[in-house]
């Protein structure tokens, strides 16, 4: 019966767009379709532009900080910009700029570190108390409420003072500081997904739970799981700052911006240079993170239309 | 005739372009006259919801728009004219609302759920105070009266929400009917309601037609709801009108071949069909609107085409008389040979083996919801009781035989499928597949068991993983279920696979999102073929498809059972689907069984008053064929009644035993058994429901309660 020939008008379904090479879905090149999107989005890549020249500060700082960031100048202390210093000095006569760069890498390791974990731990939390719901959806989402209803700088101050001043102990306290926020997206996003039928078919093969949530339920959020992460490190940057002003993170002498913002504290009236310094970088930076992440949303809603619109 | 009346609506040369080149309308012209039904029928994606658009002047999107869409005055007189196209916004308020109003799909969408209905029809009909002489409350009440609304003064005084899908429609209508327009338009008005639901809104539609004088367009993808509905109809196909004319020319001598390919492709409930015949289909798809062919835009599908088609694109040629034209150069071979009939052959199949073991059986199946509440947690009385899904369903489901389940939405035949493939945990009752039991839960079931059973949804969007392609979903299911070790093995049994369900192997590189509807229909079959399956269990697998896509999953899923012997236990609320495909068929109500038998002697009399009721709710695509008008009155009850759970709504209540007694399970003859207290005899009786015109004879039920 199904051999049977088929008639002389009779064609498989989307035979054509084989024959004729091309695809249903006709979209622009990759790079077409960035630049079409940078014309859009001019604050974006002027955003995406800034994080990336922190991101080369980070990566060989020593080849662009114009002086040894420790190296005292006793000489020229509390200074403006000048020739020699281009962005002044602070109270021992070290160069602004120069630890302002040499800053860089502990910032972004530190909120990017934090925030991954958070993401990670969150995402994981998430899917868990998403799909397997009954009695453990409630339990974890109890606890998650419970944990969100303290200030978060409350709660990281609270894990630090147990940890004790350290950088791990700052990347563990904001990961778990924000593991419930990421949780409860992440789970919202499970439950908007869970009662599909290709979840069921999965289930109808035998398919292990961990199938399921990994090949079945995460590819298809993957987009609110990014631009969590990329709004997570932006904030997490204003935190690690917060610590290390608070004393609780890295120690003198290593350059580290919030440090550097409270050791100017007592200089403020003498030179507003040293505390102005640091804190344009942090600004700099997250109003850039999280200007570039709103782009980065806007681009994978877009895209997200035709292939996650479950 | 309706010819002689003046015109309403002209519209004339209409082309409508979507950004990135995509031809929604192609020049379009046709004439709307006053006082007639115009409806407007196609496939999705044939511009239907677009031209609605244009009608009343607001495509949000649109890029190019040319052409005239002349609304004239009331009663279709020259003044007052105005073009819907070149209108000012503010000119198009002062006409929206009053001379044209619209009626959606989704009733939920078009009402407010924050203001109370009374309030948000008061508010439609202050745009005519003229209209309302005796105030404003009580011309609303006059419009809920109207659209048979049964408690009027009861409604206004409720929001949205706490009135039933159908009331909610009625409700909209009455908005629409407000300000007296000129044009009416319905926009798929039936298309979310139930069955049962559905008949009642178009028998208010009917009487509306006699009482109201507006042009009403009634735009539907259901051929048959256009057949009872409609005085002149318009087939559009990839954004042309292809066909128009009155409504009997065009069910009776279709001339387009698309109109010819769509009327063919129809299961009949009203005819000869069942399991042994095949249904013909359109070959190929409605073509994406961003192409510009030369020729006839139907050429890749139609089976009259010829060189001539391919290079010139066909005008709407006049046939015969009663201003019927169609768009094809052969038109009147069209109208005189029909679609070809080569399609239209016997399955080899067997049908079901008799006598053998049952692959699937239920016994006293349940499954209840909730638990049951008292006043004071485990004191007091009693304030809520379990609700009871299905209620103590049995059945046995043969080898190559198909069970057809059917009922409204509401009748527990979902859960019943959900319960059987072990995605929802029974209360109660017994599987066995062979002599194995079967355990209730999916994660219990041995790898063998779920081998043997596999299930096939609803919504082909969402039943396959947006983010693989066809070839991984496909790998995966033959992986798991074929135990195939090797890599080769697996890529030539998938293969295999998608070309047994009538793709190719060149499918697997793609993505859902790339495929049509019944495309993914398809691989959502082969994935559940991919064990070799004894069972499918099939859920609503039609409902959301387009007409001729679903005729092609009805044969494709025969040919299988054919060609594997595969059982299926099929749900729909789909008579005409289940009549096609079913060799035994159970009735469900409220999670009861209320007939079960072979598929003709459920059709057939005698049969139990909710089997007919459900029946008479089918439109029959030909319009001279009147089914007999039994309605149900009342909406499936919350909790279940006493005695016969069907004799809240039944029309053919006796009285106080249907109250108080369970009704006795009546056997017809072999394997025919009917739930009622009526005896057979009396219910063998009844006249058969569809009659040719001219024999009608009403039998409306009162609703009760």
């Amino acid at each position: 019966m199904t051999e049977e020939p088929l008639p002389e008008h009779g064609r498989v379904p989307g035979e054509e767009y084989v024959k004729e090479g091309r695809t249903p879905h006709p979209g622009l090149r990759p790079l077409a379709r960035w630049r079409e999107f940078a014309a859009r989005h001019g604050l974006t890549v002027i955003a995406l532009l800034i994080v990336s020249i922190f991101v080369v500060f980070a990566l060989i700082p020593h080849y662009l900080a114009p002086h040894p960031p420790n190296r005292l100048d006793v000489a020229s202390r509390l200074q403006g910009p000048s020739a020699q210093y281009w962005l002044g000095t602070d109270n021992l006569g070290r160069d602004l700029l120069s630890r302002v760069i040499h800053g860089t890498r502990g910032v972004l390791v530190t909120s990017g570190t934090a925030a991954l974990l958070g993401v990670i731990w969150g995402s994981l939390v998430g899917l868990i108390s998403g799909y397997i719901g009954g009695w453990m959806d409630e339990v974890i989402m109890r606890v998650v409420d419970a944990l969100l209803s303290l200030p978060s700088i409350l709660l990281a101050l609270l894990l630090l003072a147990r940890l004790g001043p350290s950088r791990v102990s700052i990347v563990l306290g904001i990961a778990i500081v924000y593991t419930p926020g990421v949780a409860r997206v992440v789970r919202s996003a499970v439950l908007a997904i869970k009662n599909s039928e290709f979840i069921y078919a999965a289930r109808l093969r035998g398919e292990s739970t961990l199938y399921v949530l990994l090949q079945e339920i995460l590819p298809n959020i993957w987009s609110p799981i990014v631009v969590e992460a990329s709004v997570r490190t932006s904030y997490a940057i204003l935190l690690t700052a917060s610590f290390g002003f608070l004393g609780l993170g890295v120690q003198e002498p290593e350059p580290d911006w919030g440090l550097m913002v409270s050791r100017a504290r007592d200089y403020i009236q003498v030179s507003p240079w040293m505390a102005l310094v640091p804190v344009i970088a942090i600004s700099l930076l997250v109003v850039s993170l999280s200007v570039a992440a709103d782009g980065l949303r806007e681009r994978i809603a877009g895209t997200a239309l035709d292939t996650t619109s479950v | 005739m309706t010819n002689e009346k003046p015109y309403q609506v002209q519209i004339e040369d209409l082309s409508l372009t979507y950004p990135g080149g995509v031809e929604a309308l192609r020049n379009i012209s046709l004439n709307i006259h006053s006082g007639e039904t115009l409806g407007v029928v196609g496939e999705s994606g044939c511009g239907k919801s677009t031209l609605a658009g244009v009608l009343v002047g607001d495509v949000p999107g649109a890029r190019n728009i040319s052409g005239s869409v002349i609304l004239r005055g009331p009663g279709g007189s020259e003044e007052d004219s105005i073009d819907m196209l070149t209108a000012s916004r503010s000119a198009l308020r002062s006409v929206w609302g009053i001379r044209v109003a619209t009626v959606y799909q989704d009733p939920q969408a078009s009402l407010n759920p924050s203001y109370k209905i009374g309030d948000q029809i008061d508010e439609a009909v202050r745009r005519r105070p003229e209209l309302a002489p005796d105030g404003i409350r009580e011309r609303t009440l006059q419009l809920l009266r109207r659209v048979r609304i049964a408690a009027p003064e009861d409604t206004t005084q409720r929001y949205p929400h706490q009135l039933s899908g159908g009331q909610q429609q009625r409700a909209v209508i009455a908005m629409a009917l407000a300000a007296n327009p000129d044009l009416l338009i319905l926009d798929e008005p039936t298309t979310g309601l139930d069955v049962t639901t559905e008949a009642r809104i178009l028998d208010l539609v009917r009487e509306l037609q006699e009482e109201v004088n507006a042009a009403i367009v009634f735009i539907t993808h259901n051929l048959a709801v256009i057949a009872q509905i409609a005085d002149r109809v318009a087939v559009m196909y990839a954004g042309e009108v292809v066909e128009i004319g009155d409504v009997r020319s065009i069910f009776h001598e279709p001339s387009a071949p698309y109109t010819a390919g769509l009327l063919s492709c129809i299961p009949r409930i009203d005819r000869q069909s069942g399991v042994e015949y095949r249904l013909r289909t359109i070959p190929g798809t409605v073509p994406s609107p961003d192409e510009q062919p030369e020729g006839c835009l139907f050429v890749p599908r139609c089976p009259f085409v010829v060189q001539h088609c391919r290079e010139n694109h066909p005008e709407l040629f006049e046939v015969a008389e009663r201003d019927h034209r169609a768009r094809c150069f052969r038109a009147e071979e069209v109208r005189v040979t029909g679609w070809p009939q080569e399609r239209l052959e016997r399955h080899e199949n067997g049908g079901p083996e008799n006598g053998g073991a049952p692959v699937l059986e239920g016994e006293g199946v349940r499954k209840e919801f909730g638990r049951t509440a008292r006043r004071y947690a485990f004191f007091g009385p009693i304030v809520s009781e379990p609700l009871k899904a299905v209620d103590g369903v049995s059945f046995l489901l043969g080898k190559g035989e198909t069970l057809g389940i059917v009922g409204e939405s509401g009748s527990g035949k979902s859960t019943l499928l959900n319960v059987v493939a072990g995605l929802e945990k029974p209360t109660g009752g017994v599987l066995r597949m062979g002599d194995d039991e079967l355990e209730p839960m999916v994660r219990q079931r041995s790898r063998i068991m779920l081998q043997r059973m596999q299930m096939v949804f609803q919504n082909p969007d969402k039943s396959l993983n947006p983010q693989h392609t066809v070839g991984s979903i496909m790998r995966r299911a033959v992986r798991v279920l074929d135990r195939q070790s090797s890599r080769r093995d697996r890529r030539e049994r998938v293969a295999d696979l998608l070309t047994r369900v009538g793709l190719g192997a060149h499918y697997m590189r793609r993505k859902p999102s790339a495929l049509s509807g019944g495309e993914k229909q398809r691989v959502a079959v082969a994935r559940a073929l991919a064990g070799h399956p004894q069972v499918v269990l099939a859920d609503e697998v039609t409902s959301a498809l387009d007409v001729s896509v679903r005729a092609e999953i009805l044969n494709l899923l025969n040919d299988l059972q054919a060609s594997e012997g595969i059982s299926y236990l099929f749900v729909s609320h789909d008579m005409s689907a289940i009549r096609h495909v079913s060799h035994r068929v159970m009735v469900l109500y409220l999670g009861l069984i209320m007939e079960m038998g072979q598929v003709e002697q459920v059709f057939e009399p005698p049969y139990h008053p909710y089997t007919e009721a459900l029946m008479s709710a089918i439109p029959a695509p030909d319009p001279d064929v009147k089914t007999k008008r039994i309605r149900l009155g009342g909406e499936l009850p919350e909790t279940r009644p006493t005695g016969c759970p069907f004799h809240t709504r039944c029309p053919r209540f006796l009285g106080d035993i249907c109250v108080q007694e369970a009704p006795p399970w009546q056997t017809a003859s072999n394997g025919h058994g009917i739930y009622c207290h009526i005896p057979l005899e009396e219910l063998a009786n009844i006249p058969p429901l569809m009659q040719r015109d001219g024999e009608e004879e009403d039998a409306v039920a009162v609703p009760r309660g």
